[in-house]
């Protein structure tokens, strides 16, 4: 009675992310119509007219939207359930911010090294910035969560990190010239285009893998929710989930983050619909729940993005605050007692 | 000394700072219902966890069927200590039955697969604390009489020959904690049970033997030599 109910809305959260999946296809400057979408999945005809134009574009648009949803959702979910922190997300440990300076430092400071130059936010050299950014932040984390017992001291840290960060990019944004503060700050707006397909192949590997890896951490996690304490003597390896957990945060957020730009909210917001709607805690149930749902969510906001302009889009980060705000105070609201 | 479940050696517990001056050295059997006695600040909490495995002892050795604790992995301790925190935050949305089934967990794999004999296990216990039919009700919904049960309930399901209690009775009325005494004793046929309480009129009446936390001491008394000797004095 109860696998059947759940199984439901697995199916129906399945069936209306491959419906939102379409829609998105559909969505954009240029018009094309569904059976343009059916030609190119089900014939391998290059010749035809829009071959081009969803091989290139809509389909990483949509893909890295699913993507970037679901990893996310995923870092905030387990995020939130070891610090114990219904407002825990991946932005909160400095990854986010991590993965900024690196970019910022490529290209800002490269204007102020090289002069008036333009640095594009999605070359190469600014993405292997970005990682870099997002991983020396996550060592960081990851030393001083070796030395600090106390979980709370951590995600303190995390958020001073953040603000140090923010600040070495202020900085830096001040000696820039203009032009590249606009790429810069074109950048941190967010964007589910700048990817293409090859950058596509490379990410979606590396997110499946985490994404599973994450999924063999749930029974971990289940024991974590009654408090570090209860979960050692039943056996957790407390410093080892941390190490894993974190690696696997910075990993989904990192590459995320490098592709589409700082995504915020997200990661806060779907897990706590994800325990709604499946009224649950358990991780074996949560971690697909949020994958689901953050596509279905970054795909809603990529549609409604692309909804107001009829040339370009909006950018996805100010479409997803708007959306997700609500719903954490809502959820709060609704929920007085359970947050994690 | 050969049968007893745990044997405790020259052990310096506390943060840092031993809480005692002298070195502990104790031993208990299956059968045993001990009650950990002592003012508030004696490091009750402290010694349980330390047993428990929470915190690390200072020195010294704990030896829990045979075994040094130190040299066992997390997972394996796990199957010998089970313990019973004072109070969670039940901020989780989990049921009772999910929180009965993490019980098991020291024995399923990554997947948390349970078989057959553990689902059995599970429903009986519930069953014992008359918990079935509030299986599928959140923790949080609990009375805290409720919420003790299952808290309970679970760490028998954790099937370890010694059980650790903090102040299992501290939320509870005075119907509750007799009721829970009872079973307790009741639990102790086959297992051994270490406990702390505040409540001395109660505890002495079930427990087996005091282990007292008198000025930094450690003192192993009976019941009776409890309330002779030092309880009668204080109040």
């Amino acid at each position: 009675m109860k696998k059947t109910k759940l199984t439901i809305k697995f199916i129906l959260l399945s069936v209306f992310l491959i419906f939102l999946g379409l829609l998105d296809l559909l969505s954009g400057s240029i018009q094309i119509s569904v059976s343009d979408i059916f030609n190119y999945i089900f014939s391998s005809n290059t010749e035809s007219e829009f071959y081009l134009l969803l091989k290139e574009f809509r389909f990483p648009r949509m893909s890295m939207a699913i993507l970037a949803g679901a990893s996310l959702s995923i870092s905030g979910l387990i995020m939130q359930t070891l610090f114990r922190n219904p407002l825990a997300g991946p932005d909160i440990l400095g990854i986010s911010s991590g993965a900024s300076l690196g970019v910022a430092i490529v290209v800002l400071g490269g204007s102020y090294l090289f002069g008036n130059h333009f640095y594009h936010a999605s070359n190469y050299i600014t993405l292997i910035a970005a990682g870099i950014g997002a991983a020396s932040i996550l060592g960081l984390i990851l030393i001083i969560s070796y030395k600090l017992r106390d979980i709370l001291s951590i995600l303190i840290i995390g958020i001073l990190l953040a603000g140090i960060i923010s600040a070495i990019v202020n900085i830096l944004q001040y000696f820039a010239t203009g032009i590249n503060v606009k790429s810069f700050v074109v950048w941190t707006m967010g964007s589910l285009t700048a990817s293409s397909s090859k950058d596509l192949l490379l990410a979606s590997p590396i997110i499946l893998i985490f994404v599973l890896l994450a999924f063999s951490l749930s029974k971990n996690l289940n024991l974590m929710l009654l408090g570090e304490n209860f979960a050692k003597t039943m056996g957790v390896n407390i410093k080892l989930l941390r190490i894993l957990s974190f690696t696997i945060v910075s990993i989904l957020t990192g590459v995320i983050t490098v592709y589409c730009g700082p995504i915020g909210f997200v990661g806060i917001a779907v897990p706590h619909i994800s325990r709604w709607i499946f009224n649950t805690s358990n991780h074996f149930v949560l971690i697909p729940a949020s994958a689901l749902l953050g596509g279905i969510f970054m795909l809603c906001g990529d549609i409604l993005s692309n909804l107001f302009t009829s040339n370009g889009n909006l950018p996805i980060n100010a479409i997803t605050a708007i959306l997700a705000a609500p719903f954490i105070i809502w959820v709060v609201f609704k929920n007085k007692r359970t947050f994690v | 000394m050969e049968n007893s479940i745990l044997n405790i050696i020259n052990l310096k517990f506390g943060y840092k700072i031993p809480l005692c001056e002298q070195e502990v050295n104790l031993s208990a059997n299956i059968g045993d219902l001990i009650c950990l006695v002592g003012l508030n600040g004696s490091g009750k909490s402290t010694f349980l966890n330390t047993i428990s495995g929470i915190l690390k002892p200072i020195s010294g050795k704990i030896i829990i069927d045979g075994q040094d604790v130190k040299k066992l992995s997390l997972n394996n301790k796990s199957k010998l200590i089970s313990f019973v925190p004072t109070k969670i935050d039940f901020t989780a949305n989990l049921t009772v039955r999910e929180l009965a089934e993490m019980g098991r967990s020291p024995y399923t794999n990554v997947f948390d697969k349970k078989s057959e004999a553990d689902i059995k296990l599970v429903e009986k216990n519930l069953n014992d604390f008359d918990l079935l039919k509030l299986q599928n009700r959140q923790l949080w919904s609990l009375s805290d009489g409720e919420r003790q049960k299952a808290m309970i309930a679970r760490a028998l399901i954790q099937e370890t020959p010694l059980m650790i209690l903090d102040e299992p009775s501290a939320f509870l009325d005075y119907e509750m904690k007799h009721q829970l005494m009872r079973k307790l004793k009741e639990i102790s046929t086959n297992k051994c049970l270490i406990f702390s309480s505040h409540d001395i009129e109660t505890s002495t009446k079930f427990a087996t033997k005091i282990w007292f936390i008198n000025k930094s001491k450690f003192e192993v008394l009976s019941p009776m030599e409890f309330i002779e000797n030092h309880y009668k004095k204080s109040i």
